[in-house]
């Protein structure tokens, strides 16, 4: 038991020192290779401490690894936009001119009523008053209004 | 940048210290092997206790038990006959063998 909250303990500062290495960001926020990162250190993380019988740089060095690639991999793709894109794609338009685009709703595998639910959550209460929406790519929907620069706030 | 910096630090420390280790550990293997093989169970037995702490680093506890029961049991087996000893000389290669086998990359322990 000493053992595994030992290893615990170690894992705990380690994986905090990687993600401060990698940057502070929300899960809303991160990029696609973040996000896949960090599912993959808090899966590495807890096969060590649980089962003893594996040997702790098994967890540390993959670790330490799949981090700094993840530090590697942000600095180019912040310095060549080719890799960027290759990597967390483009923003896709869902809608525009009144018109939701079929082929790209069918390529970013979301419907209509989702994003009719988004613009409901920016604060708008139809479609007839929303020009534009993009899907980010953090996974985030951006609604822009035809005119009024502010959204209906709820009440009026 | 200076995350940057650390990482490729960090990286090509794991790169170095895998490479070595995984050398290292076959280096042990393949001295141990070719004692068993000429029938010196006793020095290879020795290397075993020399290095197995150090080996464990690498490997999971599973496979050390293994060796260091066959070990036990190809130092039994001189008491007996000629078949038997060979028998117990094959299962303890075979058991260092899967230590070196999962150290050295290759196809087989790669995927």
């Amino acid at each position: 038991m000493t053992v595994i909250v030992i290893r615990a303990f170690i894992f705990y500062i380690l994986l905090t020192l990687m993600m401060k290495l990698m940057g502070k960001r929300q899960i809303g926020e991160m990029q696609m290779s973040e996000l896949v990162t960090t599912v993959l250190l808090s899966e590495l993380a807890v096969l060590p401490v649980t089962d003893t019988d594996i040997p702790l740089l098994h967890g540390l060095m993959p670790l330490l690894m799949i981090s700094s690639i993840e530090v590697v991999v942000s600095f180019i793709s912040r310095k060549s936009k080719k890799f960027r894109v290759l990597l967390n794609g483009n923003p896709i338009t869902l809608y525009e001119n009144g018109k939701f685009i079929e082929q790209n709703l069918t390529s970013a595998r979301v419907s209509s009523e989702d994003v009719e639910a988004q613009v409901r959550i920016n604060g708008y209460r139809d479609m007839k008053k929303v020009d534009l929406v993009i899907l980010e790519r953090t996974g985030k929907m951006s609604v822009i209004p035809k005119s009024d620069p502010m959204p209906n706030q709820s009440g009026d | 940048m200076r995350n940057l910096i650390i990482s490729c630090i960090l990286l090509a420390f794991i790169v170095g210290f895998t490479a070595i280790s995984s050398y290292n550990v076959c280096r042990i293997c393949d001295e141990m092997i070719s004692l068993v093989d000429a029938g010196e169970i006793g020095k290879a037995y020795e290397i075993w206790q020399g290095s197995a702490d150090y080996i464990s680093f690498f490997v999971r506890d599973a496979e050390i038990d293994v060796v260091t029961a066959e070990f036990e049991g190809a130092h039994k087996s001189f008491s007996l006959e000629d078949g038997e000893r060979e028998a117990a000389c094959i299962a303890l290669r075979d058991a260092i063998n899967e230590i070196r086998h999962f150290e050295q990359p290759s196809f087989r322990s790669v995927f």
